[in-house]
């Protein structure tokens, strides 16, 4: 009979102390989740010319990204994080970065064309020959 | 005079610690970079970002991420020939209309990025625009650098106005150059098709061998101490091609590519080579205009590196004078041999 009540006894400390720490546990992490706080980004991009579609949108040093769509709009694929930043890159466009924080929820971008002189050399491996006077 | 060697000595291994060049990071293997650059060919590029991502995951250096995607731009993207043709012909045009040079510019762009988009088609400023937006995606400090590319057609008209594009790229804290536009392949001048045919010895060039073909709009763009040459030292300099890139680390004589002299003298040629490079076969191409023949020099040394080759020039007349090292078309040199002393 006592070592029922010993056993009984047993159980229901361990049964405290698992409740106990799943409190603690509860407790002691809402602060983190509040920091951890998971924003959805949503946005426009624009250029001089209009709406930019196309356009890629990727989480900096990742793999998750997304393309604009036709009108420019585009809703990120995940979740992001405060400090987290979101990369634009379109061909002929200057890459922009973003960094994100608990109120970018709505993206308005303007991307700027690339400032760049067009030039060209075309080099041959053909073998060089000098001008000379012709002879008459 | 101790305290004089010493600085010397100091200097010298500031000099020769300053020079970038490929052989910095002999002890890198490319093989991984490469292969990426192989298993992404044929990628499209309507997402960059994606295909930085898959050319530079997993691999360990900044040199290795460049490498890759400076090796995929090269051996991925082409040269149009109609395109450089007709930027050329509107830029000579208007080169004294500021304004319409400008309104060209402004459209042109717009066209060279959907022919680049599309078709993978572009001029120089449009393979150093990859690198160069490529690397910035990959966090790898890339510039484009605007300037003058001396030709083998060593046409003087082709350099009145900037015509090439290439880049400057920071790894380790040191700047390098390349040119990925002659890196990529060659144009067959006559029926107007661009073949790719990589070329390794513009990747991470050597400055000083650079500064001989490649004239910067910025001075700092040598990337060297000082600069070898002025603008017309640059208009004066040999012809030196593509191939040369592969075995020289340094050009150092002739000067010039028109030499006169007078019979009987020695032509010399000095040149530095790379690491690692030990020639085989060194010939001299002749061509007085009418015949061609190919010879071997007079004389012919190697030693720590420096590559000296003399020929007397027996005969009076005008001749080109091409050198070749192991089959590579290396330079040219004119030479007028006057009769008379």
């Amino acid at each position: 009979m006592k070592t029922m009540q010993t056993q009984q006894g047993n159980v229901l400390s361990k049964s405290l102390f698992l409740i106990g720490f799943i409190l603690l546990t509860t407790i002691l992490s809402n602060p983190l989740q509040a920091q951890d706080k998971s924003i959805t980004v949503k946005g426009v991009i624009n250029s001089e010319i209009g709406p930019l579609d196309g356009v890629s949108i990727y989480l900096k040093n990742s793999k998750t990204g997304t393309v604009s769509k036709a009108d420019g709009s585009f809703t990120f694929p995940s979740q992001l994080q405060a400090d987290d930043v979101l990369i634009f890159s379109y061909l002929g466009y200057e890459k922009k970065s973003l960094i994100i924080n608990v109120t970018s929820t709505y993206l308005e971008i303007l991307m700027k064309e690339a400032p760049i002189d067009v030039l060209s050399a075309v080099n041959s491996n053909k073998r060089f020959k000098s001008k000379r006077l012709k002879k008459s | 005079m101790k305290y004089f060697y010493f600085l010397l000595g100091l200097f010298l291994a500031c000099t020769i610690q300053s020079q970038a060049q490929s052989w910095d990071f002999d002890a890198i293997s490319f093989k991984k970079a490469d292969s990426l650059a192989m298993i992404n060919k044929g990628a499209s590029l309507d997402n960059l970002p994606q295909l930085t991502y898959n050319l530079t995951n997993g691999l360990a250096t900044d040199v290795e991420r460049f490498r890759a995607i400076y090796l995929w731009v090269c051996t991925n993207v082409k040269n149009d020939y109609n395109l450089y043709a007709k930027n050329k012909r509107k830029r000579k045009r208007f080169q004294e209309d500021s304004l319409k040079l400008e309104a060209w510019n402004e459209k042109f762009k717009k066209r060279i990025f959907k022919t680049l988009l599309k078709r993978k088609r572009t001029i120089c400023t449009g393979y150093a625009y990859m690198v160069k937006t490529l690397s910035n995606l990959a966090n790898i400090d890339c510039n484009i650098i605007n300037g003058f590319g001396k030709t083998s057609s060593g046409n003087p008209e082709d350099l009145r106005y900037p015509n090439h594009s290439w880049n400057a790229v920071k790894l380790d804290n040191k700047w390098y150059l390349c040119d990925p536009t002659w890196a990529s392949g060659v144009q067959n001048t006559n029926n107007g098709r661009f073949e790719f045919d990589y070329n390794d010895g513009l990747f991470l060039a050597s400055p000083q061998l650079f500064a001989i073909n490649h004239f910067p709009l910025e001075e700092r763009w040598f990337l060297l101490d000082e600069p070898l040459l002025n603008f017309t030292n640059f208009m004066e300099a040999p012809i030196v091609y593509n191939e040369a890139y592969k075995i020289l680390a340094l050009h150092q004589l002739p000067k010039k590519l028109y030499n006169e002299v007078y019979r009987n003298k020695t032509l010399n040629i000095t040149y530095t080579l790379k690491p690692n490079i030990v020639p085989k076969t060194v010939t001299l191409t002749i061509d007085d205009g009418i015949n061609t023949k190919t010879i071997t020099p007079d004389s012919v040394s190697f030693k720590d590196q420096k590559l000296y080759v003399s020929h007397i020039l027996k005969k009076y007349g005008l001749f080109d004078v091409h050198l070749t090292i192991d089959d590579q078309l290396v330079a040219s040199y004119v030479y007028k041999v006057k009769r008379f002393n």
